[in-house]
């Protein structure tokens, strides 16, 4: 399990048990370690070039219907060969498809990324929304596979450095201010995923999938946005040691990669053991994900959802208990942004206006 | 395939002891042995009787990459008794001010070619000014150098063209972007083998990747795919 793990300590300290994400994070350990093994023998990285996984193994919430979402990262110099290496991943993991199920076609991975563009193209018309998705994704849930991990590390250094080079500033008074650049592009990452939802639907044949794709959308999906608005909110509890601005930034970069680099629940259950979020909260919140993936992991409630469309889910009985599970999230979420101390006011200014 | 074998700086740096400890274990009997700084030079040479070379089929000497001008008299001095031994002697083509000091070694010379960070030393037309006042000099063909400074191995393919009756020795590894040597990759497999045929089979192979024990056998197998017919992780 993750180093330090702030779920174990959030079980401890309200004398809670979330049996489903701790196995979800065990069954993620084993396939990632099957994967390094894949990877390593063939030598497909190197300092200029890492391998990163997303989705639900990269979040440590891995059950058994999860697939492989995967992105070859370059940073170093133009090789057309890196298309080989792109292939090459490929190839084994269609090798090993029963445990690895290909990316959905139509999804966002699966090929190569280059520094450049990640780290130049913030807004503007070259941000296409594939861009912006592998961006964010490189910041909400990444993981390096394997040993070399530098390109990535430099990457997403790059990225959170270039979102700071536009802040004017960087302090307010004692502590940081929030990031507000970074924390926009969050929020345009959660409506952009929300509104290609309902645009999927209207593509794809008879809404296929319409029923997982909506519970997803509603805990995992937005699980993303809550550990982003998280990660920015604890920028405004570090404090400040230096005056000069470009001085700051490097504390910042720090404490905001380590966040990234963490699974999104582990950054909750990290900002609710320093916020000190209450009992009734949090443990709703946990439980909620827990049952979440319980119902996910569960091959025969997952293939129900998988065949629901708009139309059929509603009177459907899997889908009801999901769904009412989605209403206890939103509601601990309402409560977690809008109502405690510490965060509804920096919600008010930053996350709505 | 010719003897493939390892730089001892590779192997374990700044210590050639130890790295030639790693070689004896793993069997192999090829070592170019690494004086890349100049203060490993004088020991390493004074310790060349005590380390066991006979049992080596094959011993090549990397002459330091860097030091001053006023140093490098001594530096030749040095290498002398390298020569003596017939043993091959590799430099780095921007580390030589006087080409004078260096004719005396005539083909056990090896002349490298460069990454991209140095200033000469890495095409044919900087290696060929080298040549000019070098010209008995051999040369050492860096694979991994030729491959950072033009990834489509055109250069490669041109220096191999070009100075292929001097060549005596191959050094591999992946460069990367900051000139590290680092385990040949998947890439670099591919990329070797477009140039590979120009490689006569009788040539020593050094590898420079730097890599722990546990490594070499993948290593030396990653090799033989980049530099044979064999098919890359069949």
């Amino acid at each position: 399990m993750f180093e330090n793990d702030f779920i174990k300590k959030l079980e401890q300290k309200f004398d809670a048990t979330w049996p489903n994400i701790q196995n979800a994070g065990l069954l993620a350990d084993e396939k990632i370690h099957k994967l390094e093994l894949i990877f390593e023998k063939e030598s497909l990285t190197s300092l200029d070039t890492s391998i990163i996984v997303f989705g639900s193994i990269a979040r440590k919430e891995c059950t058994s219907g999860s697939d492989l979402d995967w992105s070859f990262i370059v940073d170093g110099q133009a090789n057309s060969k890196h298309k080989q290496i792109s292939k090459r991943i490929g190839e084994l993991l269609e090798k090993n498809k029963t445990e690895f199920p290909n990316p959905n076609p139509t999804g966002h991975f699966g090929g190569m990324d280059f520094s450049h563009e990640l780290i130049h193209n913030i807004g503007g018309d070259y941000d296409t929304n594939e861009n912006m998705t592998r961006r964010i994704l490189l910041l909400l849930e990444p993981l390096a596979i394997g040993k070399n991990d530098e390109a990535f590390q430099r990457i997403i250094t790059g990225i959170i450095g270039r979102y700071l080079e536009e802040e004017t500033r960087l302090a307010a008074e004692k502590y940081y201010k929030i990031p507000r650049f970074l924390l926009n592009d969050i929020v345009r990452f959660w409506r952009t995923m929300a509104v290609d939802f309902a645009r999927k639907q209207r593509e794809e044949k008879s809404g296929e999938k319409w029923g997982i794709r909506n519970i997803k959308l509603r805990m995992s999906r937005k699980l993303l946005f809550v550990s982003g608005l998280l990660t920015c909110f604890s920028c405004s509890k570090l404090e400040i040691e230096d005056a000069d601005k470009e001085k700051q930034k490097p504390k910042l970069i720090e404490h905001i990669r380590e966040y990234v680099q963490m699974p999104p629940l582990q950054v909750v259950a990290r900002s609710f053991l320093e916020d000190n979020i209450g009992k009734e909260i949090a443990v709703s919140f946990f439980e909620s994900y827990d049952k979440f993936l319980e119902i996910i992991h569960d091959a025969r409630k997952r293939s129900v959802l998988e065949a629901l469309t708009a139309e059929t889910a509603k009177q459907n009985v899997v889908f009801q208990e999901a769904q009412g599970n989605c209403h206890r999230f939103q509601e601990t979420l309402d409560r977690l942004f809008l109502d405690t101390d510490c965060y509804k006011s920096l919600t008010r200014k930053y996350a709505i206006f | 395939m010719a003897n493939i074998g390892f730089s001892t700086g590779a192997l374990a740096r700044g210590d050639f002891r130890r790295g030639l400890d790693i070689l004896r274990r793993n069997q192999i009997y090829s070592v170019e042995l690494c004086a890349l700084r100049s203060s490993e030079l004088e020991p390493l040479i004074q310790s060349i009787d005590t380390l066991g070379l006979e049992e080596f089929s094959y011993v090549s000497f990397h002459a330091p990459s860097k030091f001053d001008a006023e140093e490098e008299w001594r530096i030749v001095e040095h290498l002398g008794a390298i020569a003596e031994r017939g043993w091959n002697i590799i430099v780095h083509p921007d580390s030589i001010t006087q080409h004078e000091l260096w004719k005396q070694f005539g083909n056990l010379l090896l002349i490298e070619n460069m990454d991209k960070r140095k200033p000469i030393g890495r095409n044919k037309p900087e290696l060929e000014s080298i040549f000019d006042s070098l010209p008995e000099a051999s040369f050492c063909f860096d694979i991994g150098h030729a491959s950072q400074v033009d990834p489509t191995m055109s250069v490669a393919y041109t220096l191999l063209k070009t100075f292929g009756d001097r060549l005596k020795e191959v050094h591999i590894s992946y460069v990367n972007t900051q000139s590290g040597h680092e385990r040949i990759t998947y890439d670099s497999i591919l990329s070797f083998k477009e140039v590979a045929d120009l490689i006569p089979t009788n040539i020593q192979v050094i590898i420079e990747s730097s890599i722990g024990e546990s490594e070499i056998s993948s290593e030396i197998r990653s090799v033989h795919m980049a530099l044979q017919s064999q098919d890359v992780y069949a």
